[in-house]
């Protein structure tokens, strides 16, 4: 039907076409920006030189004939071509533009464009989302912003870290405060698609989101979704996007063994590593085997340059190529009294680990606006989000045993009862089951289901008021399920046996709820506007969370909690509410268009606070002066400086302040906290400056400084048991970090032709920080403990043991009788005796002190020095080419994958195969160092890359070309090409440098690079259709 | 007027919203996920349940592999493992060097949990006893404090005592809260405050009449004359265990122990594991195919033809003999090696232990703490030095030496006791109380050069209260009192 309907239009239309062609006629319509109407828009016909301007409410008429393009300007906007049809009105939306005047509604007291900004408030617009077709929500801000750091998970649907404006907190979240229309959105980002999203603001310091008070001070993100405004008609949106992705390299490991050979090993060659001094039963093919007697003898001259009987690639057969798809569909509409915008998408990722399914996702969204009349509107945005993700089986251990697995190991050997991947591949190895067995047969899924609403009902009292009464709320469902079938193998007694299989379930539910009231004030005198806001916000955020583990099932193959024996069950649950009562005002000053002043304060009260610490202040004092509209410079168009002070803060978690003797199956945990009814929450008071200049007519340049320091800083701090009622931990307020951020944006309008565009922007940023006070003992955290928290260092600072590298340092640890001539450096840069390089007694020397005890010292950082991004946008006709370049300079990663390889003789390095007798070091030489799982200076690499984050080729049919395909029924078609990851340069020698491991604990992300799911490339291609 | 309308509208329209959603506004939230002190100290319901957990929890903290049970196996050389895990390899690598006693070192929440733990038991003990002081009543018109109150001098007993056995000093405290001033004491002097407790509650117990609630032992139900005996067991392992070297075993007072002995288990003392609350690491660590094996100079006491250090230039030795018929039944022979060579071919074993496959197969059997086995040696060893050596004889003689192991009855010589005593230490009671073999060597002064004696207050946990970081083993300390000097090897 509709169909057919299309077809009586579309046939009906050509009539109108062949009856009206050349026809001279009349066209109206209302030009638009993303804020409404707006007046003095140029339209003109081009090749002529008639045209007119826009009215007050964006209205325009012209008479022209179809065929004719109408070009509609206004300045610091990207002009805009139409060729006249068969219509009568065209309505038009203006985007993008000049930087400058862009309109900014986060963090200040009304809608504001950015020349008249007196904080900083970065915006990524639809336009620039659109022409690099974005993975995920926040890698859709990758290389775009300066100082905001997004790090990538590897692992499909984990989204990514986002920081802005470097580390802020010793314990607790990095993460920015998120807001999607309206909505906190508590459950990140990963489910959110991209497609839907109309533009992000970022509010990066803590002066800025003020505003947003004890949640703030890591910033906030502001993403704006799409709603169907500005439309001429209706508007269907299909976008199709199929892609593959690989890890982008495979780490090169030992491929030699230290072991004697038998003397026949030839004879097994292509089957197994015949060894001397093992019997190895009939037709063994591989594998543990309890037949096998006897045991490997060490070569004695310690070298691990033997070759193995057979030779497989173990990183082949665990990672494979993975598909993803994308489907997208939108339809937005506008009428006189409502727009509304309805989306769906669903998203595949199968990510690139064989055996396991990956990530899926399905979105759908509807916002609507409804305008009853000239007083009241009413809005409402919702997403729903369903998502599946196939975790790897194992867990992240796979990872670090795939790589430990011996190069002769066949993992695709079946198990005795016929199985796939034997369970135990390695007879040397008997601690590490085989991890292609871990994914196949263990079973690890998350379910989860999101929904976003926000409902907001505005009301207009008079022109200068009105009355903003807002609820919005998330739901969070989420289920995860671990299953270990019945017929599981595990080690049992002597040999392996069936585990009988572990069922664990477990179920959370999150709402979080926001409601609030808000008076908008904004009036103007000659000279002078003012806006200001009143509001009142309260939130609550209720969780609730339970888990059912069973173990030994009764049944095979059927993995439900009802298959166990009760006394086999074991379950737990936790519930949660978080409320807060919030109220602020602000108010900003515009006078005379160039000075612009903002005062705000606001005051938040949180259960999260501990009892005798209820209610927190915050502030902001902002101002600006726009430079260039007193003094005209030539060149310049645009000069402002801009300065502000202000705080936000960040909420304690949710059981900091209570007393922590938790009881797990009926039992009190011997592992206790204090309570501190005192906590405060933690404060960010930022002082920024910033300059912002519009010059040449083609340069936008902002640069901002941030000096912060956040005071009361969380820490989970050792108590003394014995003086604390065996409690041996509190969370407390202890001390301050200073922060410090330089960041810079050039954006610049290199071609500007009719038929030739090239932008390109560049960001830059740096920031560094110091602990400068604190009231406790200097405390280690994160991955075995490596990262020193202390007055006077940063924090991300890796502290460890180190061997002695120059004969400087050696002096000053001779042992009696020994002088600096009896050592060297040897090839590996550490120094040795002489005389033991080469032989089982070569060893590396640690550092000590003057009573021989080592020395634990600054051995890294994992803060990168800085960061540059390039994003390249080019348009040639219907050609659209980006690119986005992103350098992170500095930064220290500790490979701890290489170091545990090295204590299992799997690194590359020890392999000695190939090399000269007088190279060769042993295998003993590599276990020191190993140096037995210490922190050492040793395996500290620099994490510097540069990567081609992404690079996108796309050509668009336009209406025009496609006015004689399907009756004119398409607006325009896109085909894209998109690669993602395709170069990285970087001497790291791990998967890839963005390595983060979450710390439990202190609930940091820190640079360790074990068992991280590693970042891909992927190749992608889709085709977009708008009709 | 019109404006006022509107509002109404607008608040109204959203208040429905809200009104329909459980929405809270208070900032008084109540934590529901944990008891607060207020109810463990003076709730009864809570007390008792904190009573009910004293014994699991200890258990759980001496048979968790993430504390300091596996290392002391291997560092005793009873077991051998040159895998990473759990420090076993750090610890029993040789020659023996110093415990990395730093908050960095990777397995540093060893001692930690180790030490927070034993205080978190010492402060439920407590608790229980102070509210017992403040009236507080069990059961029906008080029919339970006579349990509570003897269980709790138990915890606070076990929780001193193995404070003592294994750091070097103890901060002590009672119902009363710090003892010493809140300074620590040393080990031996916390091992008298432990025996306090466990006199009175010993006391407590043969006075009165119950039966503790099964879930407080699993699967037991153990009378107050079950856990009198019990805590008089107790009170010899801790007295005997505790001893850092052989001046101090001949310095001990034997008629004390052998009181203790004479009056306590005759029944092992063995939970049921349920896999969930109870659980017992040390038995697969130390034995699960490819993990922990029995040291050679274990079979070597079994099989004297079998050396006591694994050859260096073997991979394969013979199977070993033994007149003692635990050979087979409790160990199995291994023709091959799992370690890596090159980590010391001294780790090398040809024997597992196979005693508690049935344990780490099903998980679902009870584990044996304190043998009745351990008992009788204590009884026997106590005899021994005070000066009856025909009745230490005759306990060894009619117990597993000859059951289980059909060995010939061991003469009434002095040596032959001794060893006798040594050897049921060593192969009958293996791996069952954390530490035995442990505690055994190093009363000898048989644990290998450098082996640490005891191990130092952890490094973080000497941070909260400005005390320099220290350490024992290799030549740390002071030598035959917080490192062996004159081992077995």
């Amino acid at each position: 039907m509709k169909t057919n309907l299309k077809g009586i239009l579309t046939l009906l239309l050509a009539l109108i076409v062949q009856f009206t062609f050349a026809q001279e006629r009349e066209i109206t319509g209302t030009v638009s920006d993303e804020t409404g109407p707006l007046p003095g828009v140029s339209v003109i016909i081009k090749g002529s030189n008639t045209g007119v301007e826009t009215d007050f409410n964006g209205h325009y008429s012209i008479k022209t004939k179809e065929g004719d393009v109408l070009m509609f300007s206004f300045l610091g906007m990207d002009k805009k071509f139409i060729t006249v049809k068969n219509t009568n009105k065209i309505n038009v939306t203006l985007t993008g533009g000049n930087i400058l005047d862009e309109i900014i509604i986060s963090g200040v007291a009304g809608g504001t464009s950015r020349k008249k900004l007196s904080v900083s408030v970065a915006k990524v617009s639809s336009e620039q989302l659109q022409d690099v077709p974005a993975t995920s929500a926040a890698g859709a801000l990758q290389g775009k912003v300066a100082g905001i750091k997004v790090t990538n998970f590897g692992q499909p649907g984990a989204g990514s870290t986002i920081v802005l404006r470097g580390t802020k907190n010793l314990f607790g979240s990095q993460s920015p405060l998120i807001l999607m229309d309206g909505v906190i959105v508590e459950g990140g980002l990963n489910d959110v698609n991209v497609n839907d999203i109309e533009s992000y603001e970022i509010v990066k310091g803590a002066s800025a989101s003020a505003l947003y008070g004890s949640r703030a001070g890591n910033g906030v993100i502001v993403i704006t979704t799409k709603r169907g405004k500005g439309l001429e008609k209706t508007q269907i949106t299909v976008r199709s996007e199929i892609g593959f992705s690989s890890i982008n390299k495979k780490i090169n490991l030992n491929k030699s063994h230290g072991f004697n050979l038998a003397s026949d090993w030839k004879s097994t060659q292509g089957i197994y590593t015949k060894y001397e001094g093992v019997t190895y039963p009939d037709n063994y093919k591989g594998g543990r085997n309890s037949d096998i007697s006897g045991g490997r003898t060490a070569a004695t001259d310690g070298y691990w340059d033997n070759p193995y009987g057979v030779y497989y690639d173990s990183q082949n057969e665990f990672f494979k190529t993975g598909f993803n798809k994308t489907i997208f569909t939108s339809i937005a509409d506008q009428s006189d009294k409502s727009n509304v915008y309805f989306s769906a998408e669903n998203s595949i990722d199968e990510g690139v680990l064989v055996e396991t399914d990956g990530y899926s996702r399905t979105n759908l969204r509807i916002n609507a606006d409804y305008r009853f009349n000239d007083w009241l509107t009413f809005s409402t945005s919702n997403l729903f989000a369903k998502t599946n993700n196939k975790t790897p089986g194992g867990g992240g251990g796979v990872f670090f045993s795939i790589v430990l697995t011996d190069p002769d190991v066949n993992l695709q050997q079946e198990n005795s009862d016929g199985q796939p991947y034997n369970y135990l591949p390695n007879q040397w190895s008997a601690t590490v089951s085989n991890p292609l067995y871990n994914l196949w047969k263990n079973e690890r899924e998350r379910k989860k289901q999101r929904f976003l609403g926000a409902y907001n009902l505005k009301l207009k009292f008079a022109d200068w008021v009105n009355l903003e009464t807002e609820y919005s709320f998330e739901s969070i469902n989420n289920k995860y399920t671990n299953y270990a079938p019945y017929d599981s193998w595990t080690p049992s007694g002597g040999g392996l046996a069936y585990s009988e299989g572990s069922l664990f379930k477990s179920s959370s539910n999150t709402l979080a709820q926001k409601f609030q009231s808000t008076f908008n004030f904004s009036k103007s005198w000659t000279n002078l506007n003012i806006k200001g806001k009143l509001s009142y916000l309260m939130e609550d955020s209720q969780y609730e969370y339970f888990d059912v583990f069973g173990n030994n099932f009764k049944y095979k193959d059927l993995p439900t909690l009802n298959n166990f024996d009760p006394a086999d069950i074991s379950a737990s649950s936790k519930i949660e509410d978080e409320r807060a009562q919030n109220v602020f005002a602000i108010i900003g000053l515009d006078i005379k268009d160039r000075y612009l002043l903002d005062g705000m304060y606001r005051y938040d009260g949180s259960s999260l606070f501990g009892k005798n610490q209820r209610w927190a202040p915050y502030y902001r004092v902002s101002g600006a002066y726009r430079i260039s509209e007193d003094f005209k410079i030539k060149g310049i168009q645009e000069l402002k400086i801009h300065a502000a002070l202000g705080t936000a803060g960040q909420r304690p978690g949710y059981n900091w302040q209570y007393e922590g003797t938790n009881v797990n199956n009926g039992v009190l945990s011997t592992n206790r906290t204090k309570g501190n009814p005192d906590l405060k929450p933690s404060k960010t008071t930022e002082l920024e400056i910033g300059l912002n200049a519009s010059f040449l007519d083609r340069f936008n340049l902002e640069v901002v400084y941030s000096k912060a320091e956040t005071d009361d800083q969380f820490m989970l701090v050792d108590i003394f048991a014995p003086a604390n009622e065996g409690k041996n931990k509190q969370w407390q307020n202890v001390g301050s970090v200073n922060f410090r951020t330089i960041e810079a944006t050039l954006g610049v309008k290199a071609i500007e032709t009719t038929n030739f565009n090239w932008n390109l922007n560049f960001t830059f940023d740096t920031s560094s920080n110091e602990i400068t006070k604190l009231d406790v003992a200097e405390r280690k955290v994160g991955p075995n403990d490596m990262f020193l928290i202390k007055e006077g260092e940063e924090f991300g600072s890796m502290f460890g043991r180190s061997f002695v590298k120059n004969l400087d340092q050696m002096s000053n640890q001779l042992t009696d009788g020994e002088t600096i001539a009896d050592y060297s450096i040897n090839s590996d840069g550490v120094v040795v005796k002489t005389a033991n390089i080469g032989t089982k007694d070569e060893a590396p020397i640690i550092v000590v002190d003057e009573d021989d005890v080592a020395v634990i010292s600054k051995i890294g950082n994992q803060n990168a020095d800085f960061k540059l991004g390039v994003f390249s946008n080019m348009k040639y006709k219907n050609f659209t080419f980006t690119m986005l370049w992103d350098y992170s300079k500095g930064g220290d990663i500790y490979n701890r994958q290489n170091q545990w390889l090295t204590r299992d003789y799997r690194h590359e390095m020890v392999d000695q195969a190939g090399k000269a007798a007088a190279d060769k070091k042993t295998g003993s030489y590599y276990q020191g160092l190993y140096d037995v799982n210490n922190n050492n200076a040793f395996w500290v690499e620099d994490a510097t890359y540069l990567k081609l984050r992404e690079v996108s080729l796309s050509y668009t049919l336009r209406e025009d070309v496609l006015a004689n395909v399907a009756g004119g029924f398409f607006d325009s078609i896109k085909f894209s090409a998109t690669g993602r990851n395709l170069l990285t340069f970087t001497d790291y020698t791990g998967w890839d440098p963005e390595v983060l491991q979450y710390d439990n604990e202190t609930q940091q992300y820190f640079a360790e690079d074990l068992n991280i799911y590693p970042n891909t490339r992927a190749y992608n291609f889709s085709v977009q259709l708008k009709f | 007027m019109k404006n006022f309308n509107k509002f109404i509208i607008g608040f109204f329209t959203l208040a429905s919203i809200v009104s329909c959603s459980e929405f809270e506004t208070s900032l008084e939230v109540e934590n529901l996920n944990a008891p607060n002190d207020q109810i463990l100290l003076t709730d009864a319901t809570a007390l008792e349940a904190s009573a009910s957990g004293i014994i699991n929890n200890w258990f759980q903290l001496t048979h968790d592999n993430l504390t300091v049970g596996s290392s002391m196996a291997v560092m005793a050389d009873a077991f051998t493992c040159s895998w990473g895990n759990y420090a076993m390899r750090d610890t029993s690598s040789e020659p023996r060097t110093a415990w990395n006693n730093s908050s960095g070192y990777s397995d540093a929440g060893m001692t930690e949990r180790f030490f927070n733990g034993m205080h978190s038991i010492l402060t439920d003990s407590n608790n229980l006893i102070k509210a017992l002081d403040n009236g507080i009543q069990f059961g029906d018109e008080g029919s339970n404090n006579a349990q509570i109150e003897a269980i709790a001098r138990f915890g606070q007993a076990i929780s001193t005592g193995y404070l003592a056995l294994v750091f070097d000093r103890v901060w002590i405290s009672d119902e009363t809260g710090a003892l010493n001033n809140g300074d620590p004491v040393a080990y031996n002097e916390a091992i008298k405050n432990s025996l306090e407790f466990i006199n009175k509650g010993i006391i407590v117990a043969d006075n009165n009449t119950f039966v503790l609630p099964s879930s407080w032992i699993n699967g037991t139900n153990y009378s107050n004359t079950d856990l009198s005996k019990l805590m008089n067991s107790m009170g010899a392992r801790l007295m005997v265990t505790s001893l850092r070297n052989s001046s101090q075993r001949d310095a001990l007072d034997w008629n004390q122990v052998l009181d203790y002995a004479n009056a306590g288990i005759s029944i092992d003392f063995a939970p049921l594991m349920d896999d969930v609350v109870w659980f017992c690491d040390l038995k697969w660590t130390l034995s699960y195919g490819g993990w922990g094996r029995v040291d050679m100079r274990i079979i070597n006491m079994m099989d004297p033809d079998t050396q006591s250090v694994f050859p260096s230039t073997q991979i394969t030795i013979p199977e070993s003999t033994s007149d003692d018929a635990r050979l087979t039944s409790d160990f199995q022979y291994l023709d091959g090696q799992d370690f890596i060579p090159s980590r010391g071919t001294y780790h090398y074993s040809s024997y597992r232990h196979s005693r508690y496959d049935q344990y780490i197969t099903s998980w679902n059997v009870p584990v044996t703490d304190y043998s009745v086995t351990e008992n009788d040696m204590y009884k026997a060893e106590a005899l021994l030095r005070t000066g009856n050596v025909a009745g230490a004889a005759t306990v060894i003689n009619t117990g597993t030496r000859t059951s289980r192991g059909n060995l010939t009855n061991v003469a009434p010589d002095e040596t032959e006791v001794y060893k006798a005593i040594h050897y049921e230490r060593l192969i009958e009671c293996a791996n069952t109380g954390m530490g035995n073999a442990f505690f055994e060597m190093r009363k000898e002064n048989l644990l290998q050069k450098g082996t640490l004696l005891h191990f130092p207050i952890p490094g973080s946990i000497l941070a909260t209260i400005g005390i320099s970081e220290y350490t024992f083993g290799g030549e740390q300390g002071v030598a035959g009192e917080d490192y062996s000097i004159n081992g077995w090897k």
